[in-house]
This record gives C-alpha cells, structure tokens and sequence, in this order.
C-alpha cells in the first residue's frame, strides 16, 4: 500500500495542467487510486467553476456611462489666476515683514561679512525653492491619487 | 446599436477611437470590460444598490484617465485594477469589511443544500461533476464561494477560474505580489474543496 501522497498543492496543479507522461506526479497517480480521485475532484469543481454562470448588471452599463462622458471640446487656454494671486500672496508674505523689520534686520546683520551674508542667503533661498518644489510635486502626486480612486 | 457588428479592434485602436470622442468606441470598451467589471463588483460589494453608482465612478475614472494609459497591460486589466480599487475605496469609506455577500433571498442557502440532499451518493461514490448541472451547480458552488474567507479569495478564484485571468494579470488588478496571488489561490482551492466535501458530507450522514 502507498503511504506517500501527492500534496495537496501537486494535486491542484495535476488537476489543471495536462498529464505530462513519465513525470514522477503521473507515475504516482498511475498507482493511487486515492490521488486520483482527489485529482478528479479538483478537475470536477474547477470545470464546474469555468461554466458556472457569470454575474451580469440589470442594466445597461453602456449607456449608463455614455450619457455621463463629456461631449470633446476644443481647450480653452484660460489666465492663471490662482497661481498669479498664490505667488502675489507669497511676495507681500516676504515684503511687509522685510519692509517693517528692515531697520532691525539691517542692524542684527551689521557685523556680518557680505560675502558671509551672500552665502547664507543663497543657501537659504535654495533650500526654500528645493522645500517648495517638494510640497507641490506631493501635492500634484496626491491629487492625481484622490482623482483616480 | 448593434452590438454583433462591432469590429475588432486592438486596445490601441479603441483607446485613440474613444479619446477622439468616438461614441462608438467608448462603448465597445465598456461591453469588452464589463464581465469583468460585474465579477469583481458582485464579490466586493454586498450591497446591491450600491453596484450602479459604482460600475458608473469606474467608467468615468477610467475615461477620464483614459489619455494616461500607457498600454503596459491589456485595457481590461486597467479597467479591472480601477474596479478593484474603486470597490476597496467604497468599502473603506463605508467602514465595511469586505464581506461575503448575502444570498439575495434568505432562503437561496438552504435551497442549495437541499439541491444537494436530493442526490443519494456522497462524494467519494459518486463525483461532484456528475451531482451539479446547471443552476443547481451555480447555486451551490456560490454558497461554497460566499464561504471563502477571507474574502479577497473570492474574488481571486473567480478571476483565475471563471475569467481565466493569469496570475500576472490578477496580481496587477489586486496590486497583491504574483508569488502572493499563487498562494492565496492555493489556498483558497483547498477552502473551496473542503467546503463542497463539508456539504456532501452532510448529505451523506
């Protein structure tokens, strides 16, 4: 008697694939009758499964979708008003505050190099624009993501 | 509209075709899809209601996308990635788990079994493919599926075994890695064995 079966995962594979002659898996069905009916179980449900009847929508799903897409239309090129007034926003942001503070700014760096001050400034600007560049790219990325899903 | 007369068209062809608001087109997309589309909704959403507003939201994403897609995969693969996510979001948003569904009348589950206490033999005797024909076979092979937990292996022998997707296909719908998809729908074979055998068993006591 043959105490050694195929696995449960030889099994499914054996019930889905062709019988490929003088494989070790044939071999062993050949020779237990109990793999083979296991065998001829799995082939049972999935053929069952394969003309198992599908779920159909009781409506027209065409027509229901078509009536909701928009009509092409030619682009209209239209003024940047947002990001004009968000940049304007930005620019007052950084010049009242300047304007206002410059005697202090001007004295508190009074002591300071210029070329010392340059760098700074520099450096500060650039990590702003890199700072910038990154919350708008995460912005667009996250909009795109709750547009789509 | 025709449908017969559609002519057949590459992915390609009917994505530029629809892009350039050719009605046509747009539609023959929607009918090549949406058996696909149904096998995913009908397993992810249990409410049934729910299912026209949500085959609705996956169209027009996907049109409204449309222009973005690149053609890595097949057109009924991207729209079946959108149904899937489309679902997912719903259920998130409703803060329901992703459930069986429900048997539209309360009795559809004993009926199945009882189909199956018709038959004399049990399974060893007599094989399932012999017992289960027509709707006897789809009321009970959908009893066993509703049971398959958890419930995502629904939707994966459905998509393997009725729409005979290939691994690669259902794990770019599911976003779930090929290795994961093949073991889960493994698992899910084994689940839905014992659930068939757990029915004859009963019948046979």
């Amino acid at each position: 008697m043959n105490t050694h079966h195929l696995s449960e995962e030889a099994l499914q594979q054996a019930a889905m694939e062709q019988p490929e002659a003088g494989s070790v898996r044939e071999a062993h069905l050949e020779g237990c009758s109990s793999c083979r009916a296991a065998v001829a179980e799995y082939r049972a449900i999935f053929g069952a499964l394969k003309t198992m009847e599908k779920p159909v929508f009781d409506f027209d799903v065409a027509q229901l979708v078509l009536e909701q897409l928009p009509q092409p239309q030619p682009a209209v090129r239209r003024f940047p008003w947002p990001a004009v007034l968000t940049g304007a926003a930005a620019v007052m942001g950084f010049a009242v505050p300047l304007l206002v503070l410059g005697r202090f700014l001007s004295s508190l760096f009074s002591g300071i190099p210029a070329m010392m001050l340059a760098l700074i400034g520099v450096t500060a600007a650039g990590i702003l624009l890199f700072l910038c560049r990154e919350t708008v790219l995460n912005y667009r990325e996250k909009m795109r993501l709750l547009n789509f899903y | 509209m025709n449908h017969s007369v559609e002519q057949k068209f590459t992915d390609q062809q009917l994505v530029e075709r629809a892009l350039g608001g050719h009605q046509p087109a747009a539609a023959q997309i929607v009918r090549q899809t949406e058996g696909l589309v149904a096998q995913i909704v009908f397993k992810m959403i249990p409410l049934a209601d729910d299912r026209k507003d949500i085959v609705q939201d996956v169209y027009l994403k996907a049109f409204r996308h449309l222009a973005g897609f690149r053609f890595n995969a097949k057109l009924s693969t991207w729209i079946g990635r959108i149904t899937y996510n489309t679902c997912l979001h719903y259920l998130e948003k409703k803060r329901l788990v992703f459930l069986p569904e429900r048997p539209a009348d309360g009795d559809q589950e004993d009926d199945g079994l009882d189909l199956l206490l018709q038959s004399q033999q049990p399974l060893h005797q007599n094989p399932i493919e012999q017992q289960l024909s027509g709707r006897e076979r789809t009321a009970i092979l959908g009893n066993a599926i509703r049971k398959l937990s958890p419930p995502v292996y629904q939707t994966l022998i459905t998509l393997y075994h009725q729409e005979e997707l290939s691994y690669a296909e259902i794990a770019e719908i599911t976003s779930l890695p090929e290795g994961t998809v093949k073991n889960y729908l493994f698992r899910a074979r084994n689940q839905l064995k014992k659930n068939l055998l757990s029915i004859y068993n009963r019948e046979a006591l």
